[in-house]
């Protein structure tokens, strides 16, 4: 939760720290002020490498600013960000370590894919076959001499993942990632960043809405107005747990019987003639409607109290005019 | 990751290895985008129509002079903005700075692509007003060596422009704006400034302004004449060109320091 003392050697405090190689990424009181405008106030929290974690908040909550200092592009106004260890501005070789996919409108429209990628790979000191690789890694070699002014978001967001791949970094940021891709895609980048934090890597990936990574992240950082409101994995997120139950099966009327019998009673019959079972999850929905010899053709369980217990910590941008949310939804 | 990991290499950010490295994505930046030529052409058709007017009477090296140290010193300073202002106006600042941490790095090899270009964009001017004398039938080979002298000294001079323009679009970072200020300031105000000064009979000192110590230093490369009519005082070639040495090393490292203070959002 707190800020990780690193066990490294002794304080020296005659020279600066030296980078190191694990891929954490320390972020330590960080504020930021723009003009008026306080983004991000006294954050601090740790990206351990072999995990995915998820950053989120709602828009206008800091979550850029703070990725954005991450890589230097941002000056701190007081706090640090170190990679390595150190600042991102003293790493040797920075896209070696790191790489980043901000935003997906980081092009000159009429550069190819190709010439865009040799450009960097040359300015980061790797050989000119990176760039081959990596069209190939994100599927965009049949593009890759068309001018990126054509391109669609998604190859856009592709184009910008394979640039951030150039220099086969040890850190991978990406800053709301899956806007623009299609299914297809959004599903290629979670079995992506799995496997590359399952190779021991970092990933932090900031999205706004929980359900985008909630399938992928092994940790989730929460921030609003600028302030950490969470750290931790997803069944820690504080707030009621709750699941609906959504089945077909041989005899509605017995299975809610059963149900009921075992304290179920908020069972919600569908004009389809299948039941939302709530409360309950779908094991032991299934155990039931097995005593009650009640066959099951077709069951999913769905957890619907995580966005809303994610919404519940934050507070929006935009404030509509309405009272704050109550318990008025209830077990309905 | 299935592909192999790549060797993080042991030259740090400022070795000549490093800058090579840089200047070659600048090139590739550079060279697979309109810009460099866009801007040459104009300079080089001036050019050459410059050599086929002026070429009537008068000495080459003359015109020579009036061709590169006009339309040539314009485009290569637009050069040098557009290099360094496109990595704002395409968003690729973020990529660029990205890599490159360190942030005078990138100025620096900006820096150097830029006069290279520069130096570049002389040599094409400089052929195709010779080609233009050549056109109109005048013997260029009797003054060749008056003629080389000149574009050797606009090679340095233009390539001192485009590096004032690296140092300037870094500075400033909006294309737009960049580009209009220098050209409004090559165009309009040096020019106004000249007329004014002469009224009040100040006018040697306008050799010491930026457009006019470029200008006077390849003036006095032809040989002291007035260049255009503007300079009464012909200081050596080369004090001139040390003035707006100075003038492109201050706002280079105005520009770098603006850089390193900013933001990327």
């Amino acid at each position: 939760m707190s800020v990780t003392e690193q066990p490294s050697a002794p304080p020296d405090t005659s020279r600066p720290p030296r980078e190191r190689d694990d891929g954490r990424v320390e972020i330590r009181n960080l504020s930021k002020r723009f003009r008026s405008v306080e983004a991000v106030r006294n954050l601090s929290f740790t990206v351990e490498p072999g995990q995915v974690t998820g950053f989120l908040g709602p828009n206008g909550a800091g979550k850029t600013t703070t990725l954005r200092a991450a890589l230097g592009l941002v000056r701190p106004t007081s706090g640090e960000v170190t990679v390595n260890g150190v600042p991102y501005a003293r790493l040797v070789h920075p896209a070696r370590v790191v790489g980043a996919v901000l935003d997906s409108n980081g092009f000159h429209r009429s550069r190819n894919a190709r010439a865009h990628l040799r450009a960097y790979a040359a300015a980061i000191g790797v050989p000119d076959s990176r760039v081959d690789e990596v069209l190939a890694l994100v599927g965009l070699t049949g593009a890759a001499r068309r001018k990126v002014g054509g391109f669609s978001l998604g190859m856009k967001q592709r184009l910008a993942l394979a640039t951030a791949l150039l220099g086969d970094p040890r850190v991978l940021i990406l800053d709301e990632p899956g806007s623009g891709l299609d299914p297809e895609g959004v599903a290629w980048l979670r079995g992506f960043m799995r496997s590359f934090a399952a190779s021991g890597r970092t990933v932090l990936v900031s999205s706004h809405q929980l359900a985008e990574i909630a399938q992928t992240v092994d940790q989730i950082v929460i921030i609003s107005r600028g302030t950490r409101v969470f750290q931790g994995t997803l069944d820690e997120l504080p707030g009621e747990r709750r699941e609906r139950v959504q089945l077909r099966c041989s005899d509605p009327g017995r299975l809610v019987t059963a149900l009921a019998g075992h304290g179920i009673s908020n069972v919600q019959p569908l004009p389809d003639g299948s039941l939302n079972v709530f409360g309950a999850p779908s094991t032991m929905v299934g155990e039931i409607a097995l005593g009650a010899s009640v066959a099951v053709f077709a069951m999913a369980g769905q957890r619907f109290d995580l966005e809303e217990r994610f919404l519940a910590l934050t507070v929006g941008e935009y404030q509509p005019g309405q009272p704050a949310p109550t318990e008025k939804e209830g077990d309905r | 990751m299935s592909a192999p990991a790549l060797e993080i290499p042991q030259y740090g950010p400022w070795s000549a290895r490093a800058l090579r490295d840089r200047v070659r994505a600048e090139s590739r930046k550079t060279f697979s985008t309109a810009a460099w030529w866009a801007l040459l052409l104009p300079a080089a058709l001036c050019s050459l129509a410059i050599g086929a007017i002026s070429a009537k009477d008068g000495r080459l090296a003359h015109s020579q002079a009036i061709a590169l140290g006009s339309f040539g010193v314009i485009f290569a300073a637009l050069f040098g903005v557009v290099c360094a202002t496109a990595e704002y106006r395409h968003h690729t600042v973020t990529t660029s700075y990205l890599g490159a941490a360190n942030r005078p790095t990138l100025t620096v090899a900006k820096l150097v692509f830029a006069a290279l270009v520069g130096g570049g964009y002389a040599l094409v001017c400089a052929a195709l007003s010779i080609l233009g004398m050549v056109l109109r039938g005048r013997h260029v080979a009797a003054e060749l060596p008056s003629v080389l002298l000149v574009t050797a000294g606009a090679v340095l001079v233009l390539a001192l422009w485009a590096v004032l323009g690296v140092g300037f679009g870094t500075w400033v970072g909006n294309q737009v704006f960049g580009v209009l200020v220098i050209l409004l300031y090559l165009l309009l105000v040096e020019p106004i400034l000249a007329v004014l000064a002469k009224l009040a009979d100040l006018h040697s000192y306008i050799t010491y302004l930026p457009s006019g110590s470029s200008l006077a230093a390849l003036d006095g490369l032809t040989g002291g004449e007035q260049f255009g009519g503007r300079f009464g005082i012909a200081s050596p070639w080369w004090l001139m060109l040390l003035v707006f040495a100075g003038y492109t090393a201050v706002i280079t490292l105005v520009g770098t320091g603006a850089a390193q203070r900013r933001d990327i959002t």
